[in-house]
């Protein structure tokens, strides 16, 4: 098939309504327009048009719907790459190699590509936009991203971020949208299957609930949570639901939300959030990340924060209105979307992958218990020690006076196993720490939260935090039986073990009275050393 | 090789050989004993409470509708 690949100049208003001719009806859409201003504004200055471009998604959804209507429709779509430097010479050269090379070249100026299908009313298929240049305020930080190869004529360019679609009202709602981006993403990030808007909607109502039958096809006007927690375990994911308990009184979550939000967004996880403002049908967003707010007095913080405090937005991928959009945490925020989490949050569900049997502030409250444990016991384990090592034993003692203590802040966070003990044993930790680590072996996923200090994990730089103490437990645990692995506080670390040997399941623990400083790095996304940080604090 | 230098090479053979000489005091017991560290009662309630919260909470949560 021929397909031409045109050059689009967007230098000059002109050139930008030249665009928008060349995408008819769709440039009217909100959504398009939205996504249009956004790479304006992120300095695109020429973009790249495929036509026709053959879409999986969009052929998918041609096959399950729009091939059996009356009306005749076509499937053939358009791409359409955003670039922040000049293309205009792509084309000079003759050799088709040479013009490959070139693109390559401008791979650091590659913004994304929106892909439109031939639909007025619900043209974006689908868009990837790469975080760092839609979210580049150093106070944001898209934490669930995925690294997708897109190939444009006969180049290959890296492209980083979160997939975004727009729900076809015709064969769907934006309950759909929000599965098919976890899912997408998912797909690009940790090879899970594939899954097109159409499969996602058979998978939602496998059962058929009667309600919903309602709209023809059955789900084009919405989804029930139900429907999309069935979606979500055919696609091989094990959601966790979380809503509030009804009372006389209102709603009652019996968390805070937003900690909650946090603490799975900052696994990497995305989180689903049913949002309501009043109407029989509400809307669903994707969190994707979070900004933090430079400007939070540490000395305001309530006890035993989580890391979600310096949240004031979470970023959301909204089918409806575009890419890495604030959400503020409380009415009254600077915002791009007409919710907040406060006022508008109805339910959450976060498409957890299998053997995490442990919720996160579960494992959150099971962590502060334990360093509050060692705390408790810390005059006991000082008498153990030899006379004159007893005086100024541990250092960093000052975490356990019971107002420190309750200012430590948490962040929890679940990781691969291999990940937490690749990280601690590059991390500048106490040597016996990681001799230790070094010898065990750690579930598939662990929980790990770190405590710190209100004003030492303020900073936006997350090389200028330190962390102070740390404890990990398998995912797969319980608190029905030992799922601590390891507790790291000044002074003091503790290791479960089980023995496969012995006749009784309990671990035992072994105690390790040290005498190092406990300040190290936190986790760095995307970094599996501390190099980046050690070449900051050495400069 | 020395029957020592033979000795040094076996025992840094496997992981059991990583040892720190900065511990001051190790000590390896069962969860029950008094300086074992371990869950307090209060935590175990505070966790129960947050199990009841999720069952209570999807009563009747699970139909509502986003589109």
């Amino acid at each position: 098939m021929l397909a031409n690949t045109q050059i689009v100049p967007l230098g000059s208003d002109g050139d930008w309504a030249n665009l928008a001719q060349i995408l008819g009806a769709s440039s009217q859409n909100q959504l398009v327009a939205n996504l249009l201003d956004a790479a304006r504004n992120k300095g695109c200055i020429y973009a790249l048009l495929e036509t026709p471009y053959i879409d999986r998604d969009f052929t998918a959804s041609f096959m399950a719907f729009y091939a059996s209507l009356f009306r005749p429709y076509k499937k053939l779509c358009k791409r359409l790459h955003f670039f922040a430097c000049d293309l205009s010479q792509l084309f000079v050269s003759a050799d088709p190699g040479e013009i490959a090379a070139n693109l390559e070249s401008s791979a650091s100026d590659y913004l994304g590509y929106v892909v439109f299908r031939p639909l007025a009313h619900a043209p974006v298929s689908r868009a990837l936009l790469s975080y760092e240049w839609f979210a580049d305020d150093a106070a944001k930080e898209v934490s669930a991203r995925a690294t997708e190869q897109v190939h444009v004529l006969g180049a290959s360019l890296e492209l980083s971020g979160f997939p975004l679609t727009q729900q076809d009202t015709r064969v769907g709602a934006c309950a759909q949208a929000a599965i098919w981006m976890a899912g997408r993403y998912f797909h690009l990030k940790h090879r899970a299957p594939w899954f097109s808007l159409s499969e996602i909607t058979d998978n939602a109502l496998r059962p058929t609930d009667a309600a919903i039958t309602r709209s023809l096809p059955a789900g084009s006007d919405y989804l029930t949570s139900d429907n999309m927690v069935r979606a979500l375990r055919a696609m091989g994911r094990h959601p966790v639901f979380y809503a509030p308990h009804e009372t006389p009184q209102g709603y009652d979550w019996g968390i805070d939300p937003s900690a909650v939000i946090g603490q799975y967004v900052d696994s990497g996880i995305p989180v689903i959030l049913g949002l309501n403002d009043g109407h029989s049908v509400g809307h669903a967003v994707v969190a994707v990340g979070s900004q933090r707010d430079e400007t939070l007095d540490v000395a305001t913080l309530a006890p035993e924060s989580a890391q979600a405090v310096f949240a004031s937005n979470f970023l959301v991928m909204d089918d409806q209105r575009g890419a890495y959009l604030r959400l503020p945490v409380e009415a009254g925020g600077s915002s791009d979307v007409p919710y907040n989490i406060s006022d508008h949050l109805q339910f959450m569900i976060v498409p957890l992958p299998n053997k995490v049997f442990l919720t996160s502030e579960i494992a959150e409250a099971i962590a502060r218990g334990f360093v509050n444990d060692v705390a408790s016991k810390i005059g006991r384990f000082r008498s153990q020690l030899p006379a004159q090592k007893q005086a100024n034993w541990p250092q960093e003692a000052e975490i356990y006076e019971p107002a420190k203590l309750k200012g430590l802040v948490a962040r929890t966070y679940l990781t691969y196993g291999w990940k937490y003990k690749s990280r601690a044993i590059r991390n500048q930790t106490s040597d016996i720490l990681k001799q230790e680590v070094i010898k065990r072996d750690f579930p598939k996923y662990v929980w790990v939260t770190e405590f710190s200090h209100p004003d030492e994990t303020k900073p936006l730089d997350p090389c200028a935090r330190t962390v102070r103490a740390h404890v990990v437990i398998d995912a797969t645990g319980s608190r029905f039986w030992e799922s601590t692995l390891l507790v790291d506080c000044p002074g003091v670390m503790v290791a479960w073990d089980f023995d496969p040997s012995a006749t009784e399941d309990a671990a035992r623990q072994s105690l390790f009275l040290v005498d190092h400083p406990n300040i190290y790095f936190p986790k760095i996304r995307g970094q599996h050393t501390f190099d980046v940080c050690l070449a900051a604090h050495s400069a | 090789m020395t029957e020592k230098e033979t000795e040094m090479t076996t025992d840094v053979l496997s992981t059991d050989s990583i040892k720190s000489d900065s511990v001051l005091v190790a000590l390896t017991h069962s969860n029950d004993v008094n300086d074992a560290v371990r869950l307090t009662p209060e935590v175990v309630k505070e966790i129960e409470k947050l199990e009841q919260y999720a069952v209570l909470s999807s009563h009747r949560m699970g139909e509502f509708r986003v589109g």
